[in-house]
């Protein structure tokens, strides 16, 4: 167990599933190929054992064994490969817990009304989750025990040196020998064979299985998507959309794949309950607590997240200050806009959160930009742990800052909008880009309301932004 | 390859002369069926390091670096079993046919070699 959230970092930073990922398929290739073999001369000893004689029945006698203790390995490489893969599954989902948990402390740092006793105390949470998930790791480890091989029941001595020289030798040598005795005048019994080298020598096939973590899809509509290991969902870090293993974009609010509007979402009533359905990156993202929405379950806990904190939002109520509406504090600039912006980025669907006109249209606008800001956000930093991006030894107290622009495996998509609260519903994209004499739009106005902690340099975050979040369609 | 001939219990001393069968066999072993399992495990790499630093993962990292060693070795030593295989089934095949030459000899000359 980790004594600080550093430790508990550096711990998980420290995991790289994807090479254990690749070391069970090693462990599951070997399994597959020596049940293959086995079988083979299983076959063979089967084949000429059902001749008629001596000889052949010491055949069947020596290769049955070695056909037997190679099927044998089926079954314990297959569950040391299982195991391998639960460690790796656990790994990542750990790297997503901390992406998580970065997330929610990066966002909750940068809030002006955070207090240093306050951001300790969420830290603390924050490392109590940390070390649960390591914990699960512990134990995913503890389940690899792969049995030692029994010895090979093999005649020949072992690994015959290049160019030595066997004679028939063995049971079958000796069958051999009988063989020849019933033969009448045949004097080539016991003739010597040259014995080959062993044969392991040569090209390494499959060797170096790609160690690289392959995040998600690299091709198709969703290329650049990252999975959430604990979901299975596919997040866009550009934009913090989320789609389905169908492939259906999920609802920024309810996280239900789009289809009829459910009246449960687009009321005010029933918005209540303090935890979202919306799975996914945040395992019960932030639900209505932000911006004074159905405010429930009062202070998560003492002395966190001060500001309109709602109910735990996290498993085990950990990092209940994400659900204050503070997030990055530019909250206030996204309610604006309709729904447009969001049509745009779902192929020109409104998710059906947004669809319904009501009265707290805005406030669910506001939401789904919060939460999808909260799941890019979290995305990038997963495919940054996850990509090596961001050693182990990079340790806090800097930790849970955002990160520098660029590091995402999205690319540029990933890169951008880093450190802000997802995308504005209203915004402009070209707002933060090089465009210039931008001097009147209505956006400007509201930067010099930001906290000192969001002032940055516009270039950093505007390079190459590809994915299509078009927000200014409305 | 010609069809196999009920294999009598016990032995009474008779073996079938069957070359082809035995050639059949040799080039299964030839194949070396084994290989490919011999190349997997003797291409894996165990890398402590991927296990990190969280508890209990370098000992995990130490049995299946253990099991992959053992298996390398037992592997090698099928591999030679194989190749002995292969070599002897040659050898048998070699004396089907030579012991089947020598008795259509000896039947044709009425004088066994």
């Amino acid at each position: 167990m980790a004594g600080s959230f550093a430790e508990a970092r550096a711990q998980i930073l420290s995991l790289r599933p994807a090479t254990l990922r690749a070391n069970a398929g090693e462990v599951r290739r070997f399994g597959s190929a020596s049940i293959s073999a086995g079988t083979t001369l299983r076959g063979s000893a089967d084949r000429l054992g059902a001749q008629r004689g001596a000889p052949y029945q010491a055949y069947r006698e020596r290769v049955a064994p070695t056909a037997g203790w190679l099927n044998d390995l089926g079954r314990p490489t297959a569950d040391t490969g299982s195991a391998l893969e639960g460690a790796a599954g656990a790994a990542e989902r750990a790297q997503m817990v901390l992406a998580q948990q970065e997330e929610a402390l990066a966002r909750f740092a940068v809030n002006p009304s955070t207090t240093p006793a306050a951001l300790a105390a969420a830290e603390a949470q924050a490392l109590a989750v940390l070390n649960q998930a390591i914990g699960e790791v512990s134990t995913a480890y503890a389940g690899i025990l792969p049995p030692p091989p029994t010895p090979a029941p093999v005649v020949a001595a072992g690994p015959a040196a290049a160019g030595a020289g066997t004679g028939v030798g063995g049971a079958l040598g000796g069958a051999a020998t009988g063989l020849a005795a019933t033969l009448p005048g045949n004097a080539r019994a016991g003739a010597g064979t040259e014995g080959a080298g062993s044969g392991t020598g040569g090209a390494v096939a499959g060797a170096a299985a790609g160690v690289a973590a392959s995040l998600g899809p690299t091709s198709g509509p969703f290329a650049g998507f990252v999975q959430d290991p604990t979901t299975g969902n596919l997040v866009d870090p550009g934009t913090g959309r989320q789609a389905d293993a169908s492939g259906r974009f999920l609802d920024p609010i309810t996280g239900e794949p789009f289809g009829p509007v459910s009246p449960f979402v687009s009321r005010l009533e029933g918005l209540e309950g303090g935890v979202s359905p919306v799975g996914g990156l945040l395992g019960g993202a932030p639900g209505f607590g932000a911006a004074g929405l159905a405010p429930v379950g009062g202070v998560g806990a003492a002395g966190v997240g001060a500001g309109g904190v709602g109910a735990g939002f996290f498993p085990g109520g950990a990092l209940p200050f994400l659900a204050g509406g503070g997030g990055v504090g530019t909250a206030a600039g996204r309610g604006r806009g309709g729904t447009g912006a969001f049509a745009a980025l779902y192929g020109g669907v409104v998710p059906p959160s947004l669809a319904g006109r009501n009265p707290a249209a805005a406030q669910l606008r506001q939401q789904a930009a919060e939460n999808l800001g909260v799941m890019a956000g979290t995305a990038q930093r997963y495919s940054a742990i996850a990509s090596g991006q961001i050693a182990s030894g990079q340790a806090s107290p800097g930790a849970y800052l955002p990160p520098m622009a660029g590091v995402g495996a999205a690319g540029s998509a990933g890169a951008a909008r880093r450190g802000r609260t997802g995308p504005r519903a209203a915004e402009s994209s070209n707002v933060w880009g090089a465009t210039g004499g931008a001097a009147g739009h209505p956006d400007r106005r509201c930067r010099s309301s930001r906290p000192s902690a969001e002032v940055e340099d516009d270039s950093v975050w505007s390079a190459g932004a590809s994915a299509p979040r078009s927000l200014d369609a409305s | 390859m010609a069809p196999p001939t009920p294999a009598p219990t016990p032995d009474d001393g008779y073996v079938a002369f069957n070359a082809p069968a035995l050639e059949a066999e040799r080039r299964v072993l030839d194949a070396r069926p084994e290989r490919q399992a011999a190349e997997v495990i003797n291409a894996m790499t165990v890398d402590a390091s991927a296990f990190g630093t969280v508890p209990g993962g370098s000992a995990a990292a130490g049995r299946v670096s253990a099991w992959a060693d053992r298996s390398r070795t037992e592997m090698g030593r099928v591999v030679a079993e194989v190749t002995d295989l292969t070599g002897c089934t040659g050898t048998m095949r070699d004396m089907c046919v030579q012991a089947g030459a020598d008795t259509e000899a000896a039947a044709r000359t009425g004088a066994p070699r």
